[in-house]
Order: C-alpha cells, then sequence, then structure tokens
C-alpha cells in the first residue's frame, strides 16, 4: 500500500516538472521570440559560416538563373529602350529641378542651423540569401553584415518601397524582419499624404488573407481617401521619413467598432525580393 | 557517424538555398515546402543503435536552426528533440524501406508545423488559422515524399556500395 503510494506521488511530482518545464520553456520561447535576440561571437561565426557556405553552393545555379533571366529579358529589350528614350528628357528636367531643390536645401538647412534632416540617408546595397526558413517568422538573411556598417534597426528598402528593418547582424550577413511580421511589438510609424494634407498613424498589424497591412491611430479618416500614399513618417527614430509603403486600398473599423483602421495594400511584392538596399539613417551631431 | 552528419549538413544547407527559390510567405504557400533537415533525420535514424547519440545530434542540428535561420533560443533544439523522440519510438513500431521513411518524414514534417504553430500562438506571435496550417501541411507532402525517396534510393546503393557502419 506505501509503495503503492510512494509510486503514485512520485508520477504526481513528475507530472508537476514536466508542466514546469512547459511553462518554464514556453517563457523562454515567449521572451526570445518576442524580443530582440543579440547574436554572440560563437552565433555570429557559425550563422557567417553556414550562410558563405550556401552562398558557394548556390552561386553556379544563381549563374544558370542570371542567365537565363538575361536571355528572356533581351527579348523586351528594344521596346524597353524605345520607352527609356522618350522618358530621358523628362529624365534630364526632373534631374536639374532635383539639383535645384538639393542646393535650395541645403541652402535653408545652413540658414537654420540644422545639421540633418529627416529624410538624410546613405545606401547601401544587398542581396537576399535565404528566406523565411521554419514559415513563421517573416525574416529575410542578406549578404552584409557590421563589416559593411550595417547595425541594428536601419530601414530596408527595394526600388518599390519599405520591406522592413535589421533585428540583427553578423560579421558578413544581417537578418531582416520584414513589415509583414505579425510581431506586435514591430509598430512603424507612417503618415498618409495626398499632398495637400498629412495624416499620422500607426501600422499595428498585417492581413495575410487579403495582403494587407493595418494602420491604426489616425484621427480623422474622412480626409483620407483610396488610393492616398502611405509613407514612413521618420518619427520614432528608426526609419528615415518618405519611404513609400503603399496605397489606400480600402477603410473599415476595428472588431469593436471603436476606431477607424486603414488598410493598405504594399507597393512591394515580399514574393518577389531579390536585391535590397539598406538605408543608413544620418546620425545628429 | 561521418556519413550521419554529412546528410544532415547537406540538408541543413539545403533548407537555406531552396528557401530562396521556393519561396513560401503568409500570402502565398509554395507547392514544395518542407524542412530538409528533419527528413535528414529520419533518412540516417538507420545508422543509429543508440538512440542517445541520435538524440544528441538532433539536439546540435536544432540549435543549428535556431542560431542560423529562426535566431531563437532553444525552441528548435526543443522540438527537433521531440521529433527525435516520435522518429524513434515510429521506427521500432515500422520496419526501415523507403515507404515507411516517406511516412515517418511526413508525420515528423506535419508535427514541426503543427507544434510551431501551437507555440507561436500561445505565446502571442502569430494568430491561429486553421485554413493556413491546412495549406502549409497539404503543401509539404510532395517534395518531402520526393527527398525522402530520393534520399533513401541513394542512401541504399551507397550503403550496398560501402557498407556503412552502425553508431553505438
Amino acid at each position: 500500500m506505501n509503495r503503492r503510494k510512494k509510486k503514485e506521488l512520485q508520477f504526481r511530482y513528475i507530472i508537476l516538472i514536466i508542466i514546469l518545464c512547459i511553462f518554464l520553456l514556453l517563457a523562454i520561447f515567449s521572451y526570445t521570440i518576442n524580443n530582440k535576440k543579440k547574436l554572440n561571437t560563437f552565433e555570429k561565426l557559425i550563422k557567417d559560416a553556414v550562410t558563405y557556405t550556401e552562398n558557394i553552393l548556390y552561386s553556379p545555379i544563381k549563374y544558370t538563373k542570371d542567365l537565363f533571366s538575361d536571355f528572356i529579358s533581351l527579348r523586351n529589350i528594344r521596346k524597353e529602350n524605345e520607352i527609356l528614350k522618350n522618358n530621358l528628357e523628362k529624365t534630364e528636367s526632373i534631374n536639374t529641378e532635383n539639383i535645384e531643390l538639393k542646393r535650395e536645401l541645403k541652402a535653408l538647412k545652413e540658414e537654420l542651423k540644422i545639421d540633418y534632416i529627416l529624410s538624410d540617408y546613405e545606401y547601401l546595397n544587398a542581396t537576399i540569401t535565404s528566406r523565411n526558413i521554419g514559415y513563421w517568422y517573416n525574416t529575410i538573411t542578406i549578404d552584409k553584415g557590421s563589416y559593411n556598417g550595417i547595425k541594428e534597426d536601419m530601414a530596408v528598402i527595394n526600388s518599390k518601397g519599405l520591406i522592413g528593418k535589421v533585428i540583427n547582424c553578423t560579421t558578413f550577413t544581417s537578418t531582416v524582419k520584414l513589415i509583414t511580421s505579425s510581431d506586435t511589438n514591430n509598430k512603424i510609424s507612417i503618415m498618409v499624404t495626398d499632398g495637400n494634407y498629412k495624416l499620422y498613424g500607426l501600422i499595428f498589424s498585417y492581413n495575410y488573407k487579403e495582403n494587407e497591412i493595418m494602420i491604426e491611430g489616425i484621427s480623422n479618416t474622412e480626409s483620407v481617401n483610396i488610393n492616398d500614399s502611405i509613407y514612413t513618417s521618420g518619427l520614432g527614430g528608426v526609419f528615415p521619413s518618405g519611404i513609400l509603403i503603399g496605397k489606400v486600398k480600402s477603410i473599415s473599423t476595428d472588431v469593436y467598432d471603436l476606431s477607424k483602421i486603414i488598410n493598405v495594400s504594399p507597393s512591394v511584392d515580399f514574393n518577389d525580393i531579390n536585391y535590397v538596399t539598406v538605408l543608413k539613417r544620418k546620425e545628429t551631431s | 557517424m561521418i556519413i550521419s552528419i554529412i546528410i544532415l549538413t547537406f540538408s541543413f544547407l539545403l533548407d537555406g538555398i531552396t528557401s530562396y527559390y521556393l519561396y513560401s510567405s503568409f500570402t502565398d504557400v509554395s507547392m514544395f515546402n518542407t524542412i530538409y533537415t528533419i527528413i535528414g533525420l529520419v533518412i540516417i535514424y538507420r545508422f543509429f543503435s543508440n538512440n542517445k547519440n541520435y538524440l544528441i545530434l538532433c539536439a546540435i542540428f536544432g540549435l543549428l536552426f535556431d542560431i542560423v535561420y529562426t535566431n531563437t533560443l532553444l525552441f528548435n533544439l526543443s522540438i527537433f528533440c521531440l521529433l527525435g523522440g516520435i522518429i524513434v519510438s515510429l521506427n521500432n513500431k515500422l520496419s526501415i524501406n523507403i515507404i515507411n521513411n516517406s511516412i515517418i518524414s511526413i508525420v515528423s514534417i506535419f508535427s514541426y508545423y503543427i507544434i510551431t504553430n501551437i507555440i507561436l500562438v500561445l505565446i502571442n506571435y502569430i494568430d491561429f488559422n486553421m485554413l493556413l496550417i491546412y495549406r502549409i501541411l497539404v503543401n509539404s507532402i510532395i517534395m518531402t515524399i520526393f527527398y525522402s525517396i530520393f534520399s533513401t534510393l541513394i542512401i541504399d546503393k551507397l550503403d550496398k556500395k560501402y557498407s556503412f557502419k552502425m553508431v553505438k
């Protein structure tokens, strides 16, 4: 009888220990996934070594793929050339205007004694080496790291708009969290504008069924029209201002019918990103 | 042991390489979506007579998966150990052949996606979506079966030619 009781007690203790371990592990997972995890030297070394080995392995495949895509694009080159010739005259006048605007901006900054503005940044091009492994994390890895001057929280864009931000970097690689991430800590300050007005809000979620970025915190949604552009505001100190995020697709209310939500169609096709640009924000003196 | 590590390392690198070409996102789940490292773990079980060594190898590759691909701590290590346990128990009940290897691979891949989804929903990282999980699971079948059959056939041939030693 006593032995049976002892066994029952032991069994209960084991169950209790297992439950405690599960809770402890869940707490660790929650902390490491929801917060930024800094890589130690050992982790950085392993990540660099694996990424470089992968690069070496897939460079012949990449070369062949590029060769084929170059050949396919050759077919459309004559047509594209004609369009480009027509646009060339426009580009020259835009360039002249741009130079003039830059000169005026510089003069105004000197006049007002401003060292930098929110839209000041430097460019750094990078290639994607791996994408969203493990499915749920919405991250990509690029082939530039701290050796190239990349730091955490730098904005990452491509020719169409904002992609995400650097969450950690090793010597030769960086991990970028996409703005389509469902991470609740990943709020980005934005502005809605059609040229006449500016309203500020926050990206708070991503609806993957409809491929829409959801924006909250805009008080006066009556001024917002469908197809108005959404840009980064530069507030919050992470992203430079003026990076395109997308266009307003619809305006709805939240599940409690309390606040307005703006649904934005992203300008970037997140399923087709091969090359990106990291924006290094100029620091204040 | 060396052949097991080679197979696992190749599968591990394949995960990174294929992610570039067969990209999966929430809006577009690739038809050839799978985790090659887990299939590699299923394939190499035949070389282990000692389950402890096998589970240690599962833990090491789980840790590597954490560091290189998902930026997490102990997350994949724990899941890979759990999957190692599932693979051991299934292999004890089923004989080692191409079909059984494919079945165990599918069970392991399904378990991985379901367990990660449950944990990430529990810690409030993602929202629960039954339809999405269903799509991921269905889309992972093709590549899982293909890679499992392909690698089993190659290892069978190599085993006949070089007769690999079991890990004690």
